[in-house]
């Protein structure tokens, strides 16, 4: 398993909130917190050098017509606030990897608000590539 | 655009993995409490002569909802627990300092929404 390097980018999707948000979905600190009795270990994101925008959408059910988001942000920045961020390949991402605590802690409501502030939508352009931060 | 009301209401049909993470559903007892408390929120900016259209709530994956404020100087964040305890955060927008502080749930739950109401209608009269 190789390694992320702090020059890749990795994907996280922020669901549509169209029924409570407008003008569309925003990126909170809520986003980024665990739930430990289901055992979670990290935040889970994805590596665009290995999984598309469109086939993380695809992977945890949402659907960009219905407002679904791709929020986007670089390792080292998260390693930059004292985040570890792990490659954990699953069968049906090999580009799976969490967020998790090291010398910040996640249970830490500022360390979220700083990594929500980290992350940028991306925007759609086509039909192949969400590949532009807005 | 529905009001902050109606998007809390919203949250109900919120059912378990709505962020397809797994995060879990809103609890029920959670959304009438920040209903409350943004009703305050709300009550505290129309007396500041502040406009209260920029008060976002927001589900958390533990089954909390998050409400967050702005002001000109500071970043507001309140989020409810589904123990009902709650979580403070105030980000300084020129300074970036952050400071948080957290109403820990004990035996019996920590803020009533009958005691939100109380306030609210103080702070209107």
């Amino acid at each position: 398993m190789d390694e992320i390097s702090d020059d890749e980018v990795l994907l996280r999707h922020i669901p549509s909130g169209s029924l409570w948000q407008a003008p569309g979905p925003r990126i909170t600190s809520a986003n980024f917190e665990l739930r430990h009795h289901r055992n979670e270990t990290g935040v889970s994101v994805t590596r665009l050098r290995i999984t598309t925008p469109e086939r993380l959408i695809e992977l945890v059910g949402g659907s960009i017509e219905n407002g679904s988001r791709v929020a986007a942000v670089r390792a080292a920045d998260v390693r930059a606030l004292g985040l570890k961020v792990v490659p954990i390949p699953l069968a049906d991402d090999a580009g799976h990897g969490e967020i998790q605590s090291d010398s910040a802690s996640l249970d830490d409501h500022a360390c979220r608000k700083k990594l929500a502030k980290l992350f940028e939508l991306l925007t759609f352009t086509s039909k192949s590539g969400g590949d532009e931060r807005q | 655009m529905a009001t902050l009301a109606e998007q809390i209401e919203a949250m109900r049909a919120l059912a378990e993995n709505w962020d397809g993470y797994g995060a879990a559903a809103p609890q029920a007892h959670v959304l009438n409490l920040a209903r409350e408390f943004v009703r305050l929120i709300e009550a505290v900016l129309h007396k500041r002569g502040a406009v209260a259209d920029a008060v976002f709530v927001s589900p958390t994956r533990t089954g909390g909802v998050l409400v967050e404020w702005e002001d000109s100087e500071t970043e507001h964040e309140v989020e409810i627990y589904p123990d009902q305890s709650f979580s403070f955060l105030h980000l300084n927008k020129t300074t970036g300092h952050t400071e948080t502080r957290k109403l820990a749930a004990g035996a019996q739950a920590v803020v009533h929404p009958g005691l939100l109401q109380e306030i609210r209608e103080l702070l209107a009269a």
